[in-house]
């Protein structure tokens, strides 16, 4: 239904979006998060693309994210510019307990700067960060959140966690907030470390990303079917999926609506 | 298992199987790979055969026949899980459907048991126009691993076990659980082209009830969704997340998919022509009832499956919701034909490929003595004892002779044991598997069996 609802009657702003990533990094779960609230232990890999929409709200205009969920796996990487080809904004996720992947990270980096869309707004995302943080925030102990992704990935199985990891759960990062925040300043890119599970600082990446896109841009390029404000709030609650702020309570306050 | 396999090959001959006991250890060998499979069930090797068959078919979906060969011949010793990343689950799947799934063991397809004129209507609004239509190859609309209509190119038929991998890849949890409206696959179909991908677009339609269809339409078309300022915002929340557990309780179960597959690459013209199929398919006309009334007796799709009279939804539904109301009463028992002594059946229609068959049922007709011998034994051991027996009969009535004086081969088969007898029966139209009670007397009850089938 939310197909159905595309067409040019729609006066929200459409912002296509990609995510990208190694795989088993959490990619499908941060839109899972930002799609339906939701989380799941030990989600199964996606396979090619998945695609899902999300309405946004900003100020007083609604974007509606059109994301293409990509699958993290070596042998679909040649799909990938098939999905940020005419994105206007990128999410690249790596795990903060493996470094790795922050160096596939930023090979995407670079491949989207010198062959996407040139004005693509881009974030970087250092996910499962509820690994790494004592218990205070998030519900479960950090050992048995271990296996968020796939179990192949042997950064997050059970078996490296010492059982007496309640002690030292920082122990686990293996990118350094800083050097990460570092290095998206230099490339230009917006940052945050967020958790899946927790919810941690997932909103706010597509809030941010809402504030940086250049939407007059779009608007002018769709030949201008402008977002006008309607009647605030009538019986929008019910939208199944839209993202309810009051959830976040930690939340800071200048955050977008979204 | 490398070193056993070459001291044949050395001999120029093959490993085949190994029968230790009640356990055999078939090989395949499909340049490069190497399959085994050790089973105990009794089956004919010519169906474990079949199975390492299937799932040599479903790596090549991932990793095309070209691809594995380019890489060993440049890499001998080549691991090939690094390819396979993400598609233990196909894997896995493929495996299960093949222990249990009798249209796979039959090499046919399953059809969902539906209304002629319903499955018609829904065919002509997925047939492609315009200049998609050739970039696309196949149109497949399945529920429940059956499929509901499958439109191909004239003159241009479908291999059964192409369309077994993609209902396998469709069911494995990675896409059926997938909570996204569309899913953008990219896979190989072996029996068609094994050196070529193609690209699946997956649309799942989950069932929706008319009232919450139309308001969350409306709502969509809402400039402002949710949002801070609204006073309800809890209540709100709350009611969307009960609506999603429930979608999800249901969402194998009445959930339709659309798969389109297509050879090209540019996803974008797929998609718009998905999405207006659906649309299609969505659209509530003025007067649909008219169209679906008088149908249920001539067959044209599915000429063993034809659904009974249900009750209709209202007058003003859409195709789809036509759809999702028949799902919910597709499948049939086989205590529902009335036909003493038959516990269980399959009936393969050999021209078409399809095959029918009733749900499990459990303490079914049994007499008391039956029951209680089978209490002890669970459900899936009956099971996979009849699938067994069905793949027995069904090996004896296939093979060829073996001395090669007579080319048929047998036509009838009986089985008997403690615990059941079971009959096959091949002719040029059908193949016909019966399960009977073994208190039952030898003739078969072939005679009612053909009537219901045929009215």
């Amino acid at each position: 239904m939310a197909e159905a609802a595309s067409g040019s009657t729609d006066k929200s702003v459409q912002v296509k979006l990609v995510l990208l990533g190694e795989a088993a990094v959490g990619k499908s779960s941060v839109v899972l998060r930002f799609v339906s609230d939701e989380f799941q232990a030990n989600k199964e890999p996606t396979i090619g693309a998945a695609f899902l929409t999300q309405k946004c709200r900003l100020e007083d205009r609604v974007l509606r994210y059109e994301i293409w969920d990509t699958a993290g796996q070596e042998r679909f990487h040649s799909l990938a510019p098939m999905y940020y080809r005419n994105a206007q904004a990128a999410v690249v996720v790596y795990d903060i307990t493996k470094a790795s992947s922050l160096e596939k990270a930023k090979s995407w980096v670079k491949e989207l700067q010198r062959q996407a869309n040139p004005n693509i707004v881009i974030a970087l995302a250092g996910n499962k960060l509820d690994l790494v943080q004592s218990s205070s925030s998030s519900s479960g102990t950090p050992l048995s959140e271990s296996s968020e992704d796939e179990a192949d990935d042997a950064t997050a199985t059970p078996g490296e966690t010492p059982s007496s990891s309640s002690g030292e759960p920082e122990s686990l990062r293996q990118v350094p907030r800083e050097e990460a925040q570092a290095y998206a300043t230099e490339a230009g890119l917006l940052f945050f470390e967020t958790s899946a599970k927790t919810g941690e600082g997932v909103v706010e990446i597509f809030t941010e990303i809402a504030k940086k896109i250049p939407i007059e841009h779009i608007l002018a390029a769709t030949r201008g079917s402008v977002g006008r404000p309607g009647a605030a709030g009538r019986a929008g609650g019910a939208q199944e999926g839209a993202v309810n702020l009051e959830e976040n309570a930690n939340k800071p306050k200048d955050a977008c609506n979204c | 298992m490398q070193a056993l396999i070459s001291v044949f090959i050395d001999d120029g001959d093959k490993l085949k199987s190994i029968n230790a006991g009640r356990t055999r250890i078939t090989f395949l060998q499909r340049q490069p790979l190497y399959y085994a499979c050790v089973s105990s069930w009794g089956e004919p090797e010519s169906v474990t055969r079949s199975h390492l068959e299937y799932l040599h078919l479903q790596i090549l979906s991932v990793v095309t026949s070209a691809q594995l060969k380019r890489i060993f011949e440049r890499r001998g010793n080549f691991d090939l899980r690094r390819l396979l990343g993400g598609a233990d689950t196909f894997l896995t799947t493929m495996l299960s459907r093949l222990q249990l799934d009798l249209a796979m063991s039959m090499s046919a397809l399953r059809c969902l048991r539906l209304d002629s004129g319903l499955r018609n209507k829904a065919a002509q609004a997925l047939v492609p126009s315009g200049k998609v239509s050739k970039d696309i190859l196949y149109i497949i609309l399945v529920a429940r691993g059956e499929i509901i209509t499958l439109i191909r190119p004239k003159k241009h038929s479908v291999h059964p076990a192409d369309v077994h991998i993609l209902l396998t890849t469709l069911a494995s949890p990675s896409l059926s659980n997938s909570p996204a409206t569309a899913m953008w696959v990219p896979l190989c179909l072996p029996k068609w082209n094994d050196s070529r991908m193609v690209n699946a677009y997956v649309v799942n339609m989950p069932y929706v009830d008319d009232a919450s269809l139309s308001s969350n339409a409306e709502i969509d078309s809402l400039p402002t969704p949710t949002s801070l300022d609204n006073p309800d915002d809890d209540s709100d929340s709350h009611t969307s997340t009960e609506t999603r557990t429930q979608r999800k309780d249901n969402v194998n179960h009445n959930t339709i998919t659309l798969v389109c597959i297509s050879g090209g690459s540019d996803f974008d013209t797929v998609r718009a022509w998905c999405d207006d199929a659906v649309e299609k398919l969505s659209y509530l006309p003025s007067n649909s009832s008219s169209s679906l009334s008088s149908t249920s007796s001539t067959m044209t799709v599915t000429p063993n499956t034809a659904a009974p009279p249900i009750p209709r939804p209202p007058a003003s539904s859409s195709t789809l919701h036509y759809l999702h109301t028949h799902l919910l009463h597709s499948s049939y028992t086989v205590s529902e034909l009335g036909i003493p002594g038959l516990r269980h059946f399959v009936y393969k229609a050999r021209g078409l490929v399809q095959v029918t068959f009733p749900v499990w049922e459990q303490g079914q007709e049994k007499d008391d003595s039956e029951a209680e011998m089978e209490e002890e034994e669970g459900e899936d051991d009956e099971r996979r004892r009849i699938i067994t027996m069905y793949q027995m009969v069904h090996d004896a009535i296939h093979a060829k002779g073996v001395t090669g004086q007579s080319k048929e081969g047998l036509k009838l088969q009986y089985l008997r044991t403690d615990k059941e007898s079971v009959l096959g029966w091949i002719t040029q139209p059908f193949e016909l598997y019966l399960t009977l009670s073994r208190f039952y007397p030898k003739a078969p009850p072939l005679v009612p069996l053909m009537r219901w089938r045929g009215g």
